[in-house]
């Protein structure tokens, strides 16, 4: 998600005042055009043949275009072609087609500030939107401009900005690191940030006795506060304890039973839970469907379930790929792949309901629904009995996670081959990794840290121990955990919840009653004065 | 030489209009993303720039092209190789 950053130290002060008019206009209109003409890899229809430009020093084809931004000319980067064209011409800018990055010939590099961003994600976001036909009616994407709104001008009035990065250690209560990282990861997730800082659950106004939203809320404000000491979360700890006596106790517990236990809290004590598509804010971030289609080998026939899932739990493959240096990797692409791919039953596993009798099948899952925030949990941990006190081991393989994650490939559309044309803008099935939880030690005597990041800044969590680190450091540790938010939300158009549609019409409703009740009541007044006359 | 450049520029020509390019590069990429050469590249690209005094995108550019070239998985590079192969088999049949 494109975050609302502050020009850097030193930027372009051409950019500042020459990109503007024609120059703007005509930034926007290639970006719109890189859109419109990506095929995508896919097979183009009558083997039509796509028009490209070809660069004006050398007549190559240009499979990489910069364009000039004040003239027609495109170029190679390679060889200084386009750079030499700007000198030349005396042109400023010129622009990167494929990333929509900018180079100022003045300044001789490539430059960059807050405009530009939002000149670019609005043409290539309006673009995909004219591109794609939706089933489902979409609002179109606006940046919100909170000065264009008299009701949040004031809201804001007389308010101060902080500082608010959320880099704040957590005390360790007795064995409670499972319960830190769990924390850290939640309070670094953008959509359960944004939503509690937005205070749309006051502890202060809440009545509900161990409500887990209420200590999310106590949770935010001391780790968005100005305080960078660490804070130890015993009332969460204690909330916790009480819902949930399984988790109880001082000794160490699983990380994952945590974070869906705590899910399965908060989402019970939020205004407007309900079993059935819920649209509290734990289902509106996690909340994702997946399909699994068996079809029987015999007749052919398929039947289809969904399934709502909070989180997707992958087995860890043993035999694993070697790299290039002969290490063991398993990659998070693997691991999907192996959770999407067909599944043989045999005939004592399925009964056909079409054709009856017992026969072999195949069954495969896939993504139906994909959720803004996707959590994804490794099963590291093996029960050698069906009794959870049995020895239990740990599978320390390492695991190769992208820092950028497509699920395109592993959603139902993908999988059941047809419709592949409507799939709607790239951007939706791409996500961001933003934290990771590792684990360290067996299974009873081990320790928990995680990775989390900030905007562009990554950041690792011992407990109170927080400390500056590097993407490279994130993804050369091991995952236990790890997840992923949606570079870009979609919505649907506005519409008032039905909780607050049906609240509101009560309120008619015994307006009209108390109206009647008063008129009543006069009227019995009115009677029994001209009865005394 | 002169010929194989001439040769170079008409394979590039078709293989863009036709669309092979695009079709290669979108095999080709989400190899090198899941192999981990892409974020191994990004993590270069911020380990250098932190280091420069003075911000350059070319000098930078230059650095990753060459780190990039190098590291490149061999899977993915032999994959390529194939495919280019492939296409240049059946131009010419």
């Amino acid at each position: 998600m494109t975050s609302y950053s502050f020009d850097d130290l030193e930027p372009c002060s051409h950019l500042a005042t020459e990109f503007t008019g024609d120059v703007e206009t005509k930034y926007r209109r290639v970006v719109s055009w890189s859109i419109a003409r990506h095929s995508n890899g896919r097979s183009l229809p009558k083997r039509r043949k796509i028009a490209i430009p070809t660069c004006g020093t050398c007549n190559i084809t240009l499979v990489r275009p910069f364009v000039c931004l004040h003239c027609s000319y495109s170029g190679c980067w390679a060889g200084s072609h386009v750079a030499d064209h700007l000198k030349q011409s005396s042109h400023m800018f010129c622009v990167d087609v494929s990333s929509g990055a900018i180079f100022c010939s003045v300044c001789d590099d490539v430059v960059h500030n807050h405009t530009l961003d939002r000149a670019y994600l609005e043409s290539h976001l309006k673009a995909e939107e004219k591109r794609t036909v939706a089933k489902i009616p979409r609002e179109p994407f606006k940046f919100w401009e909170p000065l264009a709104d008299a009701e949040e001008v004031s809201a804001l009035e007389g308010t101060t900005a902080i500082p608010c990065q959320g880099r704040r250690g957590l005390l360790n209560l007795g064995q409670t690191c499972y319960l830190n990282v769990i924390l850290q990861c939640l309070v670094h997730n953008p959509l359960l940030r944004n939503h509690f800082l937005g205070d749309k659950h006051n502890h202060k106004l809440c009545k509900i006795q161990d409500c887990a939203c209420c200590e999310m809320d106590k949770l935010y404000i001391e780790m968005y506060s100005e305080d960078t000491t660490p804070f130890g979360p015993v009332s969460f700890l204690a909330t916790t304890w009480r819902k949930s006596a399984e988790l109880a106790g001082y000794a160490q517990h699983d990380a994952h039973e945590f974070f869906i236990a705590s899910l399965n809290h908060i989402h019970s004590n939020c205004k407007g839970s309900t079993n059935i598509s819920c649209i509290c804010i734990i289902h509106s971030t996690f909340a994702g469907q997946l399909q699994s289609d068996v079809k029987c080998e015999r007749c052919g026939n398929v039947t289809s379930t969904v399934d709502p899932i909070l989180d997707v739990n992958l087995e860890l493959k043993e035999k694993v790929v070697r790299d290039d240096k002969g290490n063991p990797v398993v990659s998070l692409g693997a691991c999907l792949r192996k959770y999407t791919q067909p599944e043989k039953l045999g005939p004592k596993e399925y009964t056909c309901s079409k054709c009856g009798k017992g026969s072999s099948a195949s069954k495969r899952l896939s993504f139906r629904k994909l959720p803004p925030v996707l959590s994804f949990q490794f099963k590291r941990f093996e029960h050698k009995g069906s009794d959870k006190s049995a020895s239990a081991r740990k599978l320390d393989t390492p695991v190769r996670i992208p820092a950028n994650l497509d699920m395109m490939p592993f959603t139902t559309m993908s999988v059941k081959d047809n419709d592949k044309e409507n799939t709607g803008p790239p951007i939706m099935y791409q996500y961001e990794l933003f934290a990771v939880i590792n684990h360290e030690g067996q299974m009873d005597n081990g320790h928990y840290t995680n990775f989390a990041r900030f905007d562009s800044g990554w950041y690792r969590f011992d407990d109170d121990k927080v400390t500056h680190s590097s993407l490279g450091a994130c993804l050369k540790s091991t995952p236990y955990m790890c997840f992923y938010v949606k570079k870009h939300l979609e919505y649907k158009p506005h519409m008032t919840p039905t909780y607050i549609r049906t609240r509101e019409t009560e309120a008619v409703r015994e307006r009209a009653l108390e109206q009647e009740k008063e008129a009543a009541r006069q009227k019995e007044l009115d009677d029994a004065l001209l009865a005394t006359v | 030489m002169a010929d194989v450049d001439a040769f170079y520029r008409r394979i590039k020509l078709r293989l863009v209009e036709t669309g092979e390019w695009d079709r290669m590069k979108v095999t080709i990429g989400p190899k090198l993303n899941e192999s981990g050469w892409l974020d191994d590249i990004k993590h270069k690209g911020v380990e250098r720039a932190s280091e420069m005094d003075q911000l350059s995108f070319q000098t930078l550019f230059e650095a990753l092209s060459k780190a990039g070239h190098v590291g490149l998985p061999l899977p993915a590079r032999r994959e390529l190789q194939a495919m280019i192969r492939e296409y240049l088999e059946k131009q010419f049949e």
